[in-house]
């Protein structure tokens, strides 16, 4: 079965009566700069940082599992293309940015495009993207920056484990495509007898 | 119509006696006898014409008329070459008419018949009526007219073989002969003069390709000696073909071996990219679920 497309009507309700932004149903939004929310985000601590990223996603991965409540249909079970449909189109009315999804080989890898354009702008959507994933599936994940390329920024989602690997290999300059042929090799390697 | 005739006759041969016996003098000029001589047949034609018709006794005052009336036939001859050179005849005539005032001008018009015998008679009265009256003011002037109609058969055309069967000279052309065309190929060895032109027609041909581009080269008449018709267009095409050679032409496409397909791939995307796609070849998800299980196995493995 397919899904409907996105339908971005009454995402977000401006009740300018009482002074508030309402969304599908998850309760009050407040509209800020997101240039001053990426300031307090970099100067928080590592913990307030997760916990507000978190929150975020969970927000949009809430919304998400409604829309695919509505449609009869899991995330879990969607294909891709209707994810990515539910998914970027909660992601693009918060102001996030586009999202794109690849596939490189095994691994299910993010792109944000035309996101916030700031330095901890990457530590906040991989929180953010995590948890809305965690949140849309039920699945425990994890999401760690490949790279970003101007506008462009690229998250692997995978384990704790995973992330935690990839991210030394990144912060060691391994190149993002390397760094994911590192974890396919693995993974192929035959176990040891 | 037989008794107009010869009442036409009649007044014709009366006005001719009476003419002769005022004015013309009694003897004739020897020189003039050898020229009457054809004049004077086709007058005793008339004559016998007209006694066989009307069965009267030729008057004894004949011979006289018969004289004058080729008098005026001999004068009339060399006025109808003035008559065709001369557009306006009846104007010249009513002139002249006006100047001899002793002499008499008659203008009768004989065409109103259809049996034959009327139309002979009509044929030779036609031959007087192509001799105007001389305008040299020589006595004993007779003009029968056939342009101009009498009384009671206007309307009526004389009748057409009138002028064929003339026997006087062949009038001179009222207008000059048509140009006769010479063949192309009878005149290879023309010469063009400095003031020489192209055909209007070849230049006309060869205009739409002027006109495509203004900036072209001006249109330069060969000069080389012209050449018959068959020979000419190779002469008009060489300017032709050269404008076309300054126009310039489209870019020529490449071919097929020049055409190599750009690929934009960092390069060290070469290596792991072969790698994906084995992997991709290996695992084909056909959920968002499976997909995420996946990648979340890479993580376990590590």
């Amino acid at each position: 079965m397919t899904s409907p497309p996105f339908d971005a009507a009454k995402a977000l309700t401006f009740d300018l009566s009482r002074g508030q932004i309402l969304d599908g149903g998850a309760g009050a939004r407040v509209l800020v700069p997101a240039a001053g929310l990426l300031a307090l985000c970099g100067a928080a601590p590592k913990d307030s940082l997760a916990a507000f990223g978190r929150a975020l996603g969970e927000s949009i991965g809430g919304a998400v599992a409604r829309r695919f409540e509505r449609a009869g249909v899991t995330a879990v079970t969607a294909s891709v293309d209707e994810v990515a449909n539910y998914l970027g189109g909660e992601l693009a009315v918060a102001g996030f940015g586009v999202l794109a999804i690849e596939r490189w080989g095994r691994a299910l890898v993010l792109v944000i495009d035309n996101g916030p354009d700031h330095a901890n702008s990457d530590k906040v959507l991989a929180l953010l993207l995590a948890s809305a994933v965690s949140r849309a599936t039920g699945l425990d994940t994890e999401c760690v920056r490949l790279a970003r390329d101007g506008q462009s920024s690229r998250f692997l989602v995978t384990s704790r484990a995973a992330a935690e690997q990839v991210g030394e290999w990144i912060d060691a300059g391994t190149p993002w495509a390397e760094a994911l042929a590192r974890l396919h090799a693995k993974h192929n390697a035959p176990e040891p007898v | 119509m037989t008794e107009r005739k010869l009442s036409i006759l009649r007044t014709l041969l009366a006005r001719v006696q009476e003419r002769t016996s005022r004015s013309r003098p009694a003897e004739a000029a020897p020189s003039t006898q050898a020229a009457r001589a054809e004049p004077a047949a086709q007058l005793n034609a008339l004559t016998q014409l007209e006694d066989e018709v009307t069965g009267e006794a030729v008057p004894p005052s004949a011979p006289r008329m018969r004289e004058a009336a080729i008098d005026a036939l001999s004068e009339d001859n060399l006025a109808t070459q003035k008559h065709q050179v001369v557009p306006d005849v009846d104007a010249r005539t009513i002139a002249d008419a006006e100047e001899l005032d002793e002499e008499m001008d008659i203008a009768i018009t004989v065409s109103d018949s259809d049996d034959a015998e009327v139309g002979e008679m009509a044929a030779e009265s036609a031959s007087f009526s192509d001799a105007p009256p001389s305008d040299e003011g020589a006595p004993g002037g007779l003009v029968l007219e056939n342009e101009t109609p009498l009384p009671g058969i206007a309307g009526e055309a004389p009748p057409a073989p009138a002028r064929d069967e003339l026997s006087w000279p062949p009038a001179a052309p009222s207008r000059p002969p048509p140009p006769v065309e010479i063949p192309a190929a009878a005149a290879p060895s023309f010469e063009p003069s400095p003031a020489f032109e192209p055909p209007r027609t070849e230049a006309l041909a060869a205009a739409p390709a002027f006109e495509a581009s203004p900036a072209g080269p001006p249109f330069i008449a060969p000069s080389e000696p012209f050449a018959p018709a068959s020979e000419r267009p190779p002469a008009f095409e060489a300017p032709t073909s050269a404008f076309r050679e300054v126009v310039p032409a489209a870019e020529p496409l490449p071919s097929l071996a020049d055409v190599t397909p750009e690929i934009h791939r960092a390069p060290v995307l070469r290596g792991p990219v072969g790698i994906f796609i084995e992997q991709s070849r290996i695992f084909s998800p056909n959920s968002f679920g499976e997909l995420l299980e996946a990648s979340l196995g890479l993580g376990r493995d590590a």
